[in-house]
């Protein structure tokens, strides 16, 4: 196999790790409210539109980790060495990790989240800033994805 | 028919008016619960309660009307603390909201509407960085300020909300995406975009993370500037003075000395020091003073001297210290990645679509379908993030400087309708 096509390949697995693990944290990450909100939409479903804001909170992070691996995909024509196509996989990298956990911490906060709204629900957007605290560091993460795809030197 | 099929008719005929007594029932119930505060005998009743000032004369002219009624005065005890009510002019009215969700101030603290409403407006724009979106919201308000009677606030900050998104948009080169390149009018739009294109070129996205900091330091530096003011002008000076301004000063100075250095160059913050080498020199005078105010007196409550200094140095460092202020700029970069977030996405929508579109016939169809979809999607969703991260922005990083919150919101006794407007 040439040195290009192995460079494209891991290019690839960049954007699939990017993808891929934020959007399993954000899978998980929704699971937990939803279900909570399940629960408390069954006694009454007049809360609905509040707890939606708090069942979609853990979902932004598979975004982050679709425009990573959107931005790395455009770069796949470009790429012409092995090593070039390594440092586009481990520039996926850190969306992918910071957006698998903290989705996945974020769905906890938000359940939480989802149990005040159950006995108060006029302080929902308190709910929507804790969990919104635990996101910062996926957004961090996202910022410094960027900017190592930026920095891969194309020729 | 059985019963309840018998109430399910004559409710569904008689709704209007159903409607309307239920509201006029919720709206005594309020009134009945205030009497039921009140003390009263078999002939007389005696109620307390808070007004506004500008009520007075109002409140007072009921005794004329009602000859048995007696007005008096109280003067609040010394511990007692008064409900608050904001007052804010029209314009800044609609961001009350913003503070009503933290808790409203104490009685004698500052009211920060005017302030946060600037930068949250601003904040949410940045977030969205799409001039499009910008312009349906501001579509969206003209068409609530028709429709909708009763309060306007939320039409306002819709529309205040949407005209930061055009600039923010317009600069950043964000029109739905990059939907102008596939229409071919993107010569047009970049001349526009002064900041340049942060998904296209690395110096627009290099300026968009200049902006997202300078916004950081600008509203950090602002909040001290805000409690150092209202601190002397409650005289409270041990604050002013020797919480608030070294602080100041120390913040300030490291700032400028940064832009000074060479590393600043090193990590693309400027292209070029912007202030002379030499002025480092000068600060460090400022910097050593204010540091040791900090250190002997930001624990003054502590008896013992020893621990004093202790805390005094932790204060300095790292409890709510130099590192704590960093942290507070750093997160600004978040408007960045929001901003990244929204265009990446709409970038990706565009692409699919028109890739889609290529089909002959339906292609047009499915452009025009995928677009709307795609779009909305992509404004739902970051409307949200906006939203919630620019509202974190004023909560931690501007009221932790300035802001306390936790005063007794004012409950009005007034006429509440939920299902009908009243219009005079």
């Amino acid at each position: 196999m040439s040195d290009q096509a192995l460079g494209i390949a891991f290019t690839i697995l960049g954007a699939a790790f990017a993808a891929g693990m934020a959007g399993i944290g954000s899978a998980i990450g929704i699971g937990y409210p939803a279900r909570a909100a399940a629960g408390v939409i069954a006694e009454d479903p007049s809360k609905f539109g509040s707890l939606f804001l708090l069942v979609v909170l853990p979902g932004t992070q598979g975004f982050y980790g679709f425009v990573a691996a959107f931005l790395i995909i455009g770069k796949i024509g470009q790429v012409t060495t092995l090593t070039q196509g390594i440092q586009f996989l481990f520039a996926g990298l850190p969306i992918a990790f910071t957006g698998l956990i903290s989705a996945i911490h974020q769905g906890k906060v938000s359940a939480a989240g989802v149990g005040l709204v159950a006995k108060r629900s006029k302080e929902v957007i308190k709910g929507v800033i804790l969990a919104a605290m635990v996101e910062t560091y996926a957004v961090l993460g996202l910022l410094i994805s960027f900017f190592l795809i930026n920095a891969v030197k194309l020729v | 028919m059985s019963i309840i099929e018998k109430i399910r008719e004559i409710t569904l005929i008689n709704e209007r008016e159903l409607f309307v007594f239920l509201d006029f029932i919720e709206n005594n119930i309020e009134i009945e619960q205030a009497v039921d505060l009140s003390f009263s005998t078999e002939k007389t009743s005696f109620y307390t309660g808070w007004i506004r000032k500008k009520d007075k004369n109002k409140v007072l002219s009921l005794q004329e009307k009602f000859k048995n009624t007696k007005i008096n005065e109280i003067e609040p005890e010394e511990d007692e603390e008064p409900p608050i009510l904001l007052e804010n002019n029209p314009i800044f009215k609609p961001f009350e909201i913003i503070i009503n969700l933290y808790g409203v101030p104490k009685y004698f603290e500052i009211d920060p509407t005017p302030y946060v409403s600037v930068f949250f407006a601003l904040f949410f724009g940045l977030c969205l960085t799409d001039a499009g979106y910008g312009i349906l919201f501001v579509i969206l308000s003209i068409f609530m300020f028709i429709k909708m009677k009763g309060s306007k606030n939320f039409a306002l900050l819709i529309l205040f909300m949407g005209i930061f998104t055009i600039i923010a948009g317009a600069l950043f080169n964000g029109w739905f995406g990059d939907l102008p390149s596939y229409l071919g009018v993107d010569s047009f739009f970049s001349k526009i975009a002064i900041f340049g294109d942060p998904m296209k070129s690395s110096s627009g996205a290099m300026n968009f993370f200049r902006l997202a900091l300078l916004l950081g330091v600008v509203q950090v530096i602002f909040g001290l500037f805000i409690k150092l003011f209202d601190n002397l002008k409650r005289k409270n000076y041990p604050v002013a003075l020797l919480d608030t301004l070294p602080w100041l000063v120390i913040v300030t100075s490291l700032i400028i000395m940064l832009l000074s250095s060479e590393t600043a160059v090193s990590m693309q913050l400027v292209d070029s020091p912007i202030f002379p080498a030499g002025i480092s020199r000068i600060l460090v005078w400022l910097i050593i003073p204010a540091s040791i105010i900090i250190v002997l007196f930001s624990a003054r409550t502590q008896k013992s001297w020893g621990f004093r200094i202790f805390m005094g140095v932790l204060n300095l460092t790292i409890v709510n210290g130099i590192t704590s202020f960093m942290g507070d700029l750093l997160s600004y970069i978040r408007l960045m990645a929001l901003g990244l977030v929204t265009s990446g996405i709409g970038v990706a929508i565009n692409r699919i679509v028109f890739q889609l579109g290529s089909i002959p016939v339906f292609g047009i169809v499915i452009i025009i379908v995928g677009l709307i979809f795609g779009h909305t999607f992509n404004m739902g969703i970051n409307i949200l993030g906006g939203f919630v991260h620019t509202l974190r922005l004023q909560y931690v990083e501007f009221f932790s400087k300035f802001y306390e919150g936790g005063g007794r919101p004012f409950e009005e006794l007034k006429e509440n309708h939920k299902y009908i407007n009243l219009i005079d």
